[in-house]
């Protein structure tokens, strides 16, 4: 699993940089593998039966769950919200537009081609659709930046969903950290994963949102 | 120990009732064609006579689907594929049955997803519901065992009956004949049918629901007392005749209902799944967990289902297999003659184990993942809830199996054909969950087919994840 985590950490750089489809649950794949993958090296440290086993390693689970799912909530809400909003009078979730009818579509992205989405060059095309004027921002992000989700700020609401995953990604990296430094050495530097790809998630869609 | 067989029978009776009543309630809709269509009456194509002659004629495509459609025909090879596996593993032989209850355990889900008349249906459901009280060994009382054929013969009489009074109605316009005696599509005419004030299509949905609902109850119950194993195994039918009973009855012919109804359903899964988590992190022992597992499970098919998005169906479609393929596994390996304890029963269980944690590369991490994104437009803070009990869940299981301790030790070990069954059902696990394509290929069509039914009453539904 050590190895794994190293082969992940590689992995998710090279796929969320290339150009092509990568869905973002690929990202959510690799976030709770790693997290697993940090379970069993904590559980490397600690001595005991199952029981005293289970006890040491449990911070890593649930830092690294309480992770998983916050940003399987942020990618399922930035999917949801590039194509509706949740309405503010309790009438549920409204459509922006019609769905496709035609997929021959060719060119920049069009209005036909916006919606729910998780694949990452899609979202990335969306945001940066320009205005008809150009230089303002474009139609998605305007209108990302107008929807209220439970009364807040649409926009503001993803960007502290996804800065709380990365944190919490953090905090189990440096939780990882503490206890390698404590334990046997030659671990300790695995403690580094989850801190990289916090760090690395964070930064991605930093650029994705004000680039 | 009355109440350990007293709950389970009850639940059981209740649901063969509720089944065998099933043509009554669509000879009511029958019924209720024959006011909201004029005319129809006066079609010559109702009636016995041409019942009997087309079936003659035809043979039995009147009464069963020539072909099945991709939501029956995954269920289908669902239960197929169980059955080969239970017999091939051997684990049904542990709870030795005789051949006929045991055939009729088999046969019937498959009657039951061909049937294109309300009366094969009920029937077929109605058969296996009693081969499973028998097999979990509650008893079948004669009446229950008569209820069935009496109810469909009184729905027959009563067809033929409603059937031959001449028409007063109407131009004499034909509008459609029938294909089958009792149609499931005469559900759609209950209309603003009434019954103590409340709609009679909403009561049906109720009603099927809880036909649903309660093997998988009585299964979790008996499965806490004793026999974990085969209450597991078992759960692989139930939960897919079950799906297919709310899916296909409720949601296809009641879809107003379904679309009414959807937000209880949502609450009380949400409910479930946080017991559930609470239930495994306070399991003692084997049983207790996979009793809390199985209810954790079909909760979530149940929360993705009333999603009504393609995403959420989907998903409840891809967990929904999963849940067959990691308990035929499982339920495999509790149930062969104990004590087994060898090196290679302790790899197997392990594995089986590792499969339902909804690791990352298996089939229950696609599903999951995909039910919150569909539930996620209907339902903000019900997701929420879910996520955390769906999150919290494999924690919970894993630290009771931690404590369960499940080393390989010295003793008789699993066999060679227990041993293929159960590599075979892990490879199709990770194979699916790392390309789950073929299954939404079976099923996508259905599911677009599905949400257009309803889809006047849905924003959302028809938006897919590209």
């Amino acid at each position: 699993m050590a190895i794994f985590s190293h082969a992940a950490a590689l992995v998710l750089p090279a796929t969320l940089s290339r150009p092509g489809p990568t869905s973002l649950l690929l990202l959510c794949a690799l976030w709770e593998a790693a997290t697993w993958s940090s379970w069993l090296l904590a559980r490397r440290h600690a001595t005991g039966g199952p029981a005293s086993l289970f006890r040491a390693s449990l911070p890593a689970l649930v830092l690294g769950r309480l992770a998983d799912a916050l940003l399987l909530l942020s990618c399922g809400l930035l999917c949801w919200s590039l194509g509706g909003s949740w309405s503010t009078v309790g009438r549920g979730y409204i459509p922006d537009f019609a769905p496709p009818r035609d997929p021959a579509a060719a060119g920049q992205p069009a209005a036909s081609e916006r919606g729910p989405t998780l694949a990452f060059d899609s979202i990335q095309a969306q945001l940066r659709l320009a205005d008809e004027d150009g230089g303002q921002p474009g139609p998605v992000r305007t209108a990302l930046r107008n929807k209220l989700f439970w009364g807040f700020r649409l926009d503001g609401v993803l960007a502290l969903a996804f800065a709380l995953a990365a944190l919490c990604k953090a905090a189990l990296g440096l939780w990882l950290l503490r206890v390698g430094l404590r334990g046997a050495g030659r671990w300790r530097l695995l403690g580094l994963l989850p801190l990289g790809l916090a760090i690395h998630v964070d930064t991605h869609l930093a650029a994705l949102w004000w680039g | 120990m009355k109440m350990e067989r007293a709950v389970p029978r009850l639940l059981q009776r209740v649901a063969a009732c509720i089944v065998a009543a099933l043509p009554l309630l669509g000879l009511l809709g029958l019924l209720r064609r024959f006011r909201c269509d004029v005319g129809v009456r006066d079609n010559p194509h109702y009636g016995m006579q041409f019942f009997v002659e087309k079936t003659l004629h035809t043979g039995p495509t009147v009464l069963f689907s020539a072909g099945f459609d991709g939501f029956s025909l995954l269920l289908a090879l669902l239960c197929a594929g169980w059955a080969l596996a239970a017999v091939l593993g051997g684990a049904l032989g542990s709870a030795r049955p005789k051949l006929g209850w045991l055939l009729l355990l088999i046969v019937a889900p498959l009657g039951a997803l061909a049937s294109l008349d309300v009366l094969p249906l009920g029937l077929f459901y109605w058969a296996w519901l009693l081969a499973l009280s028998r097999l979990l060994g509650l008893g079948v009382r004669p009446v229950l065992a008569l209820l069935g054929p009496l109810l469909l013969g009184a729905a027959v009489v009563a067809y033929m009956w409603a059937s031959s009074v001449p028409a007063k109605l109407g131009d004499g316009t034909l509008v459609s004949h029938p294909t089958g005696l009792i149609e499931l599509s005469y559900f759609n005419y209950f209309g603003e049918l009434t019954l103590w004030g409340r709609p009679v299509a909403h009561l049906c949905f109720w009603a099927l629901l809880l036909a649903a609902v309660a093997p998988l109850l009585t299964l979790a119950y008996v499965g806490l007392r004793r026999a974990p194993g085969l209450a597991l195994l078992l759960s692989v039918p139930a939960l897919a005749l079950g799906s297919y009973v709310v899916l296909r009855l409720g949601g296809g012919l009641l879809p107003d209902s379904f679309v009414v109804a959807a937000p209880t359903v949502a609450a009380l899964s949400v409910a479930a799944l946080v017991a559930a988590a609470w239930g495994s992190w306070r399991a003692g022992e084997l049983a207790q967990l996979l009793f809390w597992g199985l209810l954790g499970r079909a909760a979530a098919i149940f929360f993705a289902l009333a999603s009504l998005t393609q995403t959420g169906i989907q998903a409840a479609l891809v967990q929904l297999v999963q849940h067959a393929l990691g308990a035929t596994l499982l339920g495999i390996l509790l149930s062969v003659p104990q004590p087994l304890r060898g090196r290679r029963y302790g790899l197997a269980l392990r594995v089986a184990v590792l499969v339902g944690l909804d690791l990352p590369g298996t089939l229950g991490f696609v599903g999951r993942t995909l039910g919150v994104l569909g539930t996620l437009p209907g339902y903000r803070v019900a997701t929420v809830v879910a996520l955390a009990a769906l999150m919290a869940l494999p924690v919970a299981a894993l630290r009771a199996l931690l404590g369960l301790g499940l080393r390989p030790q010295r003793g008789r070990d699993v066999g060679a054909a227990p041993l293929a069954v159960c590599a075979g059902l892990t490879l199709l696990l990770v194979g699916l969950g790392l390309w789950p394509q073929p299954l939404f290929a079976i099923t996508h069509a259905w599911v677009n087919d599905f949400l257009s039914h309803t889809s006047g009453h849905l924003g959302a539904a028809s938006f897919a994840l590209r």
